[in-house]
């Protein structure tokens, strides 16, 4: 599947897979670029290139979705560099939130600046996309309305149980 | 058919005549046929429902166009104006259900296609959808530009929003009809905002309606308040008109401020910078079929017509409640801020909403 | 000996201590009769405009752990309990990491918040009133303490509680076991507004439950759900009659304090507790703004100073009036707070329970009955949590618009503790942390792309938690107290606990389990409840472990009684040694049953009010140094 040029889509492309929330979904929140940032300025130029690179392979190698899933599965998520990584940027986008690398990892790979357990900023918070995946929005934000509680929510995420 | 134009091509009743009791041929004509008297009144009553609606939009570009936590002061006003809109189609709603008509809120005519023209003194101006910025502001100014004191109109055309609501009035006031209590929006399902739903069951309470309508956007003559009420620390008491102008200024009015002498209370920071970059009058056209971007615009106009057509469900006594439609309001600016952070791929602009009728 | 002050000291015709909702009460009350008071706060007056309720808004959002008080920081001279600061006690090792030192044997869980606002700013909004028997527990079950009054002589105060806190509720709804609702509500009362409107999520619950009859200590009852009285902004209610003015329909929809325009209805942000984003929920905000409106009407002054630490109180040795209060004003800089000096006619100290306590026993007074700083309670919470089979939409209006009274009240309470069980309407939040740490958990177990998504949908969707509130009688032994050993940043004692939850309440942890698998059962939950022994309130019964929570309902600690030698106060909550102090907030019951004490705080600041009110128009002389 064709992996884009600039790195600005490279890491939307990327965050589609990851999230499976759509392309146009994620620029939607308006927190693609906070969340780019806050990887290379975290682990550093090098290392987040790494991690595009090896995104950027699984993307080469692969002829379907299914086939990207599965390529991400074994050559990004089972990665010890990038499978970190890519946990984090899931966790920004899904809950605004950098987490703390794993020690190993930092033993490793050296993170370069403030690897620590942080919320990316208000407004990532605001943006974090956990919440629309189950109906509903980020607590003390985007309130839907006097009684809209009552019934179940305007939007409504398919909610079967996942394929085995 | 615009309602702009549907707007000039009603019966005239002169206000100012009426109102020095100087008898116009036009107006005994309306008197003498009752039947066709309440039908040019439903009508002017639907035109004023499209006149407030169509403000909308473009009040909802600027405001959702506003980051969290920038220009606070600033979108709490438009937010105030916004909100008031929304009372006064409510009020609209009310008054004409009461004279036996049915409020429409969708279709094709109901919703302009942005530019579009609105009336003035001077003719007709173009509205558009755009960003926060000293253009739409000066836009909004005109649009709630309040009528000279006095003023008669000349020609066979309504030039203000106020000469409109007051040919209403006096059209209430020339008719026998009987009121109708049912289908009134309660005043429980207006809040948030400065101002009252009123139910109408009577001349009277019809009138009380088409005032607050008439004093919250135009205010009242040689007065920067709406009323003859306090001006408060808020000052959401100004009319329209006047909290515009504050935006405009970047400062605000304070209590013994004139309309000619502008504010010369505190001043506020503007930031326009801060607000998204949104194209000015987005349309769904511009973007291919199955880009993804159409697809996003589409979904955004869908929420604003389902929002309108449960409002018009809930106001012609349907299943639908007021307060259904409160979640797709919400839903709406959630889509639309939505779109504001997205790249139009179009200079360096972001999409909008284009609140164009959706595509199936 | 007491040194006279040195400076001309300010006067006043009361002083309160503490700009939480029984202060913001009192001064309310105090300004209608034009009266001059200084209230005195111990931490910040957060802004009180938009801009300053989107401040701590923001802090909320940049959280990582959203804690009840996370949107309002502590300054560093007024610190404040965080619940994430509760650790397991070590018999003999006094647990210092956070503000309160805890002996144990178990953690007390709950916190307050040292600002303007009190614990107001992250109360949840339940309204309950107490029931009946909530007043005689000596008396009819032969445990705890029966109160100096009863409740038909508390019933005026929560009626204007209401109308101050504007509560929403059915009053209708309501079924309170043992109580005969007409005399328990009045012939045809109403709450100021309607009802809140019922989550899906309990509608559903409420469904399936049906009617289940279930067996405890020998007899059945049924379960039945009731919607909750909530003091947050709902639909005026057309029928309501306005206590004071007695019209029908009197009662105007307060905004936000900071915007009128904005939270004249909640809005469904499912955030209570910590923050309103618009305020549609009650806080002591809208009392001080009004009491503030009240002193420029009235021609009466109401000076509220924020960073201003009540340090100490002194009485005259003779006749035990107060003399003056001591505090200490400091701002942002490093340098030590100020030592100030002002005295009063009247003094309130309304502080919330630990720290009012703990001001009593600074200044050593108070304490003729061996009573103050005792008896503090809480209402241990359990939760337990599963997956129903259907979407049930959680995280999605107020925390519980729902409960189960049919244990408030009943025979067993002579064995075992009374509970309400709250319907949680967001999933797993206070139990799991939802949605944050399931999430990682999935992440963790490597789920990414749409199987992440879909899980997260199906299970999300699906969280369903009850919360077990058991009653807490007092007991002397649960109590705060000083120890020059632990002082905070400006040299005043911090507070001591010492805290148990005996037998009584884990009585009905047991029972509570046993319902709950019969409430699964019946619902169709997958109970998935799990409480760790490494847990901060785990404990055990009969063999079996079980984990409360703090419910931040702190209690007790300067009870009002019927005599000097049982109670630090009288009824009025005036001090039986000090004639010019009261001491007002949830610290004067004797016991609170199952209600969360809120309301009955309110009521019972009225009450106080109206018994200063009536001690200054007869006191026209001010005290003498």
């Amino acid at each position: 599947m064709d992996f884009p040029q600039t790195t600005g889509q490279q890491f939307i492309a990327v965050s589609s897979v990851l999230t499976a929330f759509s392309e146009i979904e994620l620029k939607a929140t308006g927190m693609a670029e906070a969340y780019w940032q806050t990887l290379l300025s975290v682990v550093g130029m090098a290392n987040a290139g790494d991690f595009l690179s090896q995104c950027a392979a699984a993307f080469e190698k692969s002829q379907s979705l299914n086939e990207l899933e599965s390529n991400f599965a074994s050559m990004v998520m089972q990665d010890s560099k990038c499978g970190a990584l890519a946990q984090n940027v899931i966790s920004m986008w899904y809950l605004g939130q950098w987490n703390q690398l794993p020690p190993t990892w930092q033993d490793s790979y050296g993170a370069v600046y403030n690897d620590q357990t942080f919320v990316v900023s208000a407004q990532a918070y605001v943006q974090s996309l956990v919440w629309p995946a189950f109906g509903t929005h980020p607590q003390a934000a985007k309130g839907p309305g006097f009684g809209s509680w009552v019934e179940p929510p305007l939007v409504r995420p398919n909610t079967d149980a996942p394929k085995p | 058919m615009s309602f702009l134009s549907r707007l000039h091509s009603l019966p005239v009743v002169r206000p100012v005549a009426v109102r020095r009791s100087v008898r116009s041929a036009a107006q005994s004509s309306v008197r003498g046929t009752s039947e066709n008297n309440v039908k040019n009144l439903r009508d002017h009553l639907q035109i004023a429902l499209e006149l407030e609606l169509s403000t909308l939009p473009p009040y909802m570009c600027a405001l959702y166009s506003i980051p969290d936590g920038s220009n606070v002061e600033a979108s709490g006003l438009i937010r105030s104006v916004l909100m008031e809109e929304m009372l006064h189609i409510l009020l609209v709603a009310n008054v004409l259900n009461a004279v036996g008509g049915s409020p429409k809120l969708t279709g094709k005519d109901v919703v302009p296609s942005y530019p579009t023209m609105l009336p003035d003194s001077d003719g007709s101006f173009p509205v558009s959808l755009q960003k926060f910025c000293p253009e739409a502001i000066a836009t909004f100014q005109r649009i709630e530009l309040p009528a000279a004191a006095g003023s008669a109109p000349q020609g066979d055309h309504y030039h203000t929003i106020g000469q409109f609501y007051e040919a209403i009035e006096e059209m209430l006031k020339s008719s026998d009809i009987t009121f109708d209590p049912t289908h009134q929006v309660s005043p429980d399902d207006f809040y948030n905002g400065h101002g009252n739903v009123i139910r109408v069951s009577s001349l009277d309470t019809a009138l009380e309606a088409m005032h607050e309508i008439q004093h919250q956007g135009e205010g009242i003559s040689d007065s920067i308040l709406e009323d003859n009420q306090r001006l408060d620390a808020i000052g959401y008491e100004l009319a329209h008109y006047f909290r515009f102008t504050e935006i405009a200024e970047g400062r605000r009015y304070k209590l013994g401020d004139t309309p000619q002498g502008g504010p010369t209370g505190s001043l506020f920071p503007i930031d326009w910078s801060a607000a998204k970059n949104m194209m000015t009058n987005p349309k769904v056209g511009l973007f291919a079929p199955g880009d993804p971007i159409r697809k996003q615009m589409n979904d955004c106009n869908k929420m604003f017509f389902l929002m309108l057509h449960t409002l018009e469900e809930a106001l012609n006594g349907g299943n639908r409640r007021i307060a259904d439609a409160v979640p797709m309001m919400i839903e709406l600016k959630q889509r639309a801020m939505g779109l504001m952070n997205v790249p139009s791929g179009i200079a360096d602009t972001t999409l909008g909403p284009s609140f164009e009728l959706p595509e199936a | 000996m007491k040194t006279k002050p040195t400076e001309p000291m300010e006067e006043w015709d009361a002083i309160i201590v503490g700009a939480g909702a029984s202060g913001a009460i009192l001064a309310l009350e105090l300004m209608k009769k034009g009266r001059r008071v200084l209230m005195l706060e111990a931490g910040r007056g957060v802004r009180n405009d938009e801009e300053g309720w989107n401040s701590a808004l923001d802090t909320y959002y940049n959280a990582v752990a959203k804690t009840p008080n996370s949107p309002y920081s502590p300054t560093r001279q007024a610190p404040q309990t965080d619940v994430l600061q509760v650790n397991q006690i070590q018999p003999g090792v006094p647990d210092s990491a956070g503000y309160m030192v805890q002996h144990g044997p178990q953690p007390f869980g709950s916190d307050y918040t040292r600002s303007k606002g009190g614990t107001t700013m992250h109360w949840l909004g339940t309204t309950l009133r107490m029931l009946p028997n909530d007043f005689q527990m000596r008396t009819k079950y032969g445990v705890g303490d029966d109160w100096p009054i009863r409740y038909e002589d508390l019933k005026p105060d929560y009626e204007r509680a209401e109308l101050e806190i504007g509560v929403a509720g059915d009053v209708s709804a309501q079924q309170l076991p043992g109580v005969d609702a007409e005399k328990f509500w009045g012939k045809d009362y109403q709450f100021p507004m309607q009802k809140i409107p019922e989550a899906y999520l309990s509608t559903r619950f409420k469904k399936r439950l049906g009617k289940l009859k279930v067996p405890v200590a020998g007899k059945e009852y049924e379960l039945y759900v009731t919607p909750t009285p909530q003091g947050r902004n709902s639909i005026p209610n057309p029928d309501y009659i306005n206590p004071v003015t007695g019209k029908k329909g009197d009662f105007k929809v307060t905004g936000s304090p900071g915007n009128p325009l904005r939270g004249e209805r909640c809005q469904g942000n499912a955030s209570c507790v910590p923050i309103c984003p618009v305020q549609a929920k009650y806080s002591a905000h809208r009392t001080l703004n009004k009491a503030q409106a009240k002193a420029t009407d009235n021609d009466a002054t109401f000076t509220i100073r924020n960073q201003s630490i009540a340090s100490k109180i002194v009485t005259d040795p003779n006749d035990g009036r107060v003399l003056w209060i001591e505090y200490l004003l400091y701002d942002g800089s490093p340098f030590p707070p100020q030592k100030k000096v002002a005295k009063a006619k009247l003094y309130s100290v309304a502080a919330h329970s630990v720290e009012s306590a703990k001001l009593l026993l600074i200044s050593n007074i108070a304490n003729r009955s061996d009573q103050l700083g005792r008896n503090l309670m809480d209402h241990p919470t359990m939760l337990t949590w599963g997956l129903t089979d259907e979407p049930v939409w959680p995280f999605r209006g107020p925390g519980a618009t729902n409960a189960i009274p049919t244990f408030r009240d009943g025979p067993f309470r002579s064995e075992q503790a009374a509970f309400v069980l709250p319907i949680d309407n967001w999933g797993w939040v206070w139990s799991s942390f939802a949605p944050g740490a399931p999430f990682a958990d999935f992440v963790g177990q490597g789920l990414f792309g749409r199987k992440l998504r879909q899980n997260v949908a199906h299970d999300f969707s699906r969280q369903i938690a009850l919360q077990w509130e058991f009653e807490q009688v007092g007991q002397p032994g649960n109590r705060v107290t000083i120890d020059p050993q632990y002082l905070d940043p400006v040299g005043l004692p911090r507070p001591i606990i010492h805290y148990k939850v005996d037998d009584y309440v884990r009585k009905s942890m047991q029972t509570a389990i046993d319902l709950n698998q019969r409430i699964c059962k019946k619902v169709n939950i997958t109970d998935k409840t799990f409480y760790s022994p490494g847990a901060p309130g785990f404990v055990e019964y009969e063999g079996v472990g079980y984990e409360y929570r703090g419910c931040g309902h702190l209690v007790g600690t300067h009870r009002m009684g019927s005599n000097p030698s049982n109670s630090v106060t009288d009824s009025f909550m005036r001090c039986w040694d000090h004639q010019n102090l009261f001491v007002v907030g949830c610290g004067s019951m004797p016991t609170f049953g199952t209600s969360n004490p809120s309301l009955t705080m309110v009521a019972l600041a009225y009450r106080a009010a109206d018994a200063m009110n009536k001690q200054l128009d007869k006191d026209h002389t001010a005290p003498s140094l």
